[in-house]
């Protein structure tokens, strides 16, 4: 699968790359594809493409606050591709989170 | 250059069982370290967090962190609790490692920043964590984290930052 998301938290600096960290994981260790854009303390970094959002089999936002360019992923939330939890939440549950990925 | 990692931020085996304790004590400590100018601002930032949705993860593990006008400068503080704590009495996860931050307003230091981050991605792994659980000295612990700092600051000075 191709997984994409977001992980963006309220000081930027912790939670936004634990999540990231957890999820590329997660996801390595199951052969999915993944991509987190994170908007953190270090501003937008490994930003998504309007490709590679439009190929997502699913999307991941991880995110406890509003985030940049959240109408990118408004098709795929028509779709009922898009998942969004706060980022404690994904790092806690990371594995019950990719598998409800998996379900979409 | 200042460092984000120092011996006198790393408290071991402690013995206070409430978060609002423990976040009080490291909170004076930084302040007396001249990292904050306001113990009971930064508190409220820290606290009002929690209420939101505790900084638990899992893992034994949980990151208290506030960004406050009372944060001079950026920095992480590690506690080790001498027993497992329930973080949140809303939920009865334990933890026995914290690592509290502060962020100003204005974060002006990418290396800063990246060091933060960079401790939060290897806490993830599990081997880490076994590592700061199973330190047996502050010095240990100290060089635990140093390594990464350090290893931020080499990157930093190869990309020119």
């Amino acid at each position: 699968m191709k997984i994409v998301g977001v992980t963006a938290c309220t000081t930027g600096v912790a939670h936004t790359y634990m999540a990231q960290e957890a999820l590329e994981k997660e996801c390595r260790k199951r052969g999915h594809e993944i991509k987190i854009e994170t908007q953190g303390g270090m501003g937008i970094e490994n930003e998504l493409t309007e490709e590679e959002i439009a190929e997502a089999d699913a999307v991941i936002l991880a995110v406890a606050i509003g985030i940049e360019g959240d109408e990118r992923f408004d098709e795929k939330r028509d779709q009922g591709k898009v998942l969004t939890f706060d980022p404690s939440v994904v790092i806690k549950n990371v594995s019950e989170v990719v598998d409800q990925l998996e379900k979409l | 250059m200042t460092f984000l990692i120092k011996k006198e931020l790393i408290f071991l085996d402690d013995e206070l069982t409430s978060r609002d304790e423990i976040v009080r004590k490291m909170s004076e400590n930084v302040r007396k370290l001249g990292m904050i100018t306001d113990v009971n601002a930064y508190m409220e930032a820290v606290l009002k967090r929690e209420e939101k949705i505790p900084t638990t993860v899992g893992l034994n593990v949980s990151i208290p962190h506030g960004k406050s006008e009372a944060v001079q400068h950026p920095f992480v503080t590690f506690m080790r609790t001498k027993n497992p704590i329930v973080w949140d009495e809303r939920s009865d996860e334990k933890v026995k490692l914290i690592f509290m931050i502060g962020v100003p307003i204005e974060q002006k230091d990418k290396l800063h920043i990246k060091i933060l981050a960079q401790i939060s991605k290897n806490l993830i792994d599990e081997t880490f964590r076994n590592r700061l659980l199973e330190a047996s000295s502050t010095e240990e612990v100290y060089r635990l984290l140093k390594q990464i700092e350090d290893h931020i600051y080499a990157e930093g000075k190869e990309n020119g930052e």
